[in-house]
């Protein structure tokens, strides 16, 4: 699995290189929350994504890792390829005994039409369709990318739907639904630091229910260089909006306390 | 066992959890949403540029303006007309040429545009 893993992350990068004469930089003000610029047509862009949760009920600790292969297909239409895969360390409850797993989680296909320019028109309007297809699941997340630029301050908003497919005796099974809503302020200091702040509620449903409903906040740094940029987002989980648990304040159970996401764009 | 009441009151939940929010953030971008980032040339402005640049249109310069956000905004905020100087906005449009694919002609409707919008008045004044 590993050694799998290992080869198709060098190939997209080798990819990456051959192809480097037209790399462009796309900067991205937010890691949470999507704006609805695309990459030029022909361009091309490397992403890697490193998201770590930590402080669930008991130890926990856990790494999202995705490489993110971006293309700009039109002027309003990009696509991006993702490898995803994860490492979480757990504490047993009795034993207290640390254990890790390393996981590969499938490919992620995604597509994004911009309809308006935050620049040139009133607002910024996007469509976004993401599907994520591993071995035994099918997630599915289509997004509204709102956005507007004022000076030097960019607003954001996404509305996200996102069920997910279980593969199951009868097939694939409709699991789960979530619907998130993400949003943020950034602020340029300069051409090359900028500095905001981003929200995540998320609310998880079953068969019309609402289980539970959590937000996220926290600052959220880019600092731009070139044709690189890096962007780091710190949330912290706040008072829960609904808890599965009667009385608890948090949603400890699936949720994390901290959720800290890194993009960069890789310089070639 | 689920009854009619249980199921308004799920379907409430659902609303007031998930759809409301959005609701601010639409309410909130249309105020914000009174104005474009990038100023729209007025004929006023068509019209001096005409005078300086023979053939330049009110069109030419809504065209150059679309060119201008589509060939920035894939890599950052395109920056308003008014930060720089028609000199030091030859000198970018010169330096970014390369990395936008811009050729001759559509670096010169740009600066056009942005000169326009910048250095030249949005209307005549009242006599």
């Amino acid at each position: 699995m590993h050694h799998a893993r290992n080869i198709m992350i060098l190939s997209l990068s080798l990819l990456a290189v051959i192809t480097a004469d037209s790399a462009k930089a796309n900067i991205r003000r937010f890691t949470y929350t999507y704006e609805s610029a695309v990459l030029p047509p022909g361009e091309f862009e490397l992403e890697p994504w490193i998201t770590w949760r930590a402080g669930r009920n008991g130890f926990y600790s856990r790494f999202d890792n995705r490489l993110e292969y971006e293309i700009g297909v039109t002027s309003r239409l990009m696509t991006a390829l993702y490898l995803n895969w994860k490492r979480e360390t757990i504490k047993h409850p009795i034993t207290k005994q640390l254990s890790s797993i390393s996981d590969f989680e499938g490919f992620s296909s995604e597509w994004k039409y911009k309809i308006f320019d935050p620049a040139a028109d009133t607002f910024g309007l996007a469509g976004y369709g993401e599907i994520g297809v591993n071995t035994d699941e099918a997630e599915f997340e289509l997004k509204v990318i709102m956005d507007k630029v004022i000076g030097n301050t960019v607003l954001a908003y996404n509305f996200i739907l996102e069920p997910e497919l279980k593969y199951g005796a009868g097939g694939f099974e409709f699991e789960e639904f979530s619907i998130d809503h993400t949003a943020g302020i950034s602020y340029a200091f300069s051409p090359r630091c900028l500095m905001g702040v981003e929200i995540w509620q998320h609310t998880h449903t079953q068969e019309g229910t609402v289980l539970h409903s959590t937000v996220f906040a926290g600052p959220v740094f880019s600092y731009v260089a070139g044709e690189f940029w890096v962007t780091l987002t710190i949330l912290g989980q706040l008072p829960a909006i609904k808890t599965a648990q009667p009385g608890a304040d948090f949603v400890l159970d699936s949720h994390e306390q901290f959720n800290t996401r890194l993009l960069m764009a890789l310089p070639f | 066992m689920i009854t009619r009441e249980s199921s308004v009151n799920r379907t409430g939940d659902v609303t007031r959890l998930c759809f409301r929010p959005l609701l601010g953030v639409i309410g909130l971008l249309s105020l914000a949403a009174c104005a474009a980032h990038l100023p729209r040339p007025t004929p006023t402005q068509a019209e001096l540029a005409a005078r300086r640049w023979p053939g330049t249109s009110l069109e030419t310069l809504v065209q150059a303006r679309s060119l201008y956000a589509a060939k920035c905004s894939g890599c950052h905020v395109p920056y308003h007309p008014r930060k720089f100087n028609q000199s030091r906005w030859k000198g970018i449009l010169g330096k970014m040429a390369d990395r936008s694919h811009l050729t001759d002609n559509e670096q010169e409707q740009i600066l056009q545009y942005l000169v326009a919008v910048s250095e030249f008045p949005e209307a005549r004044p009242a006599n």
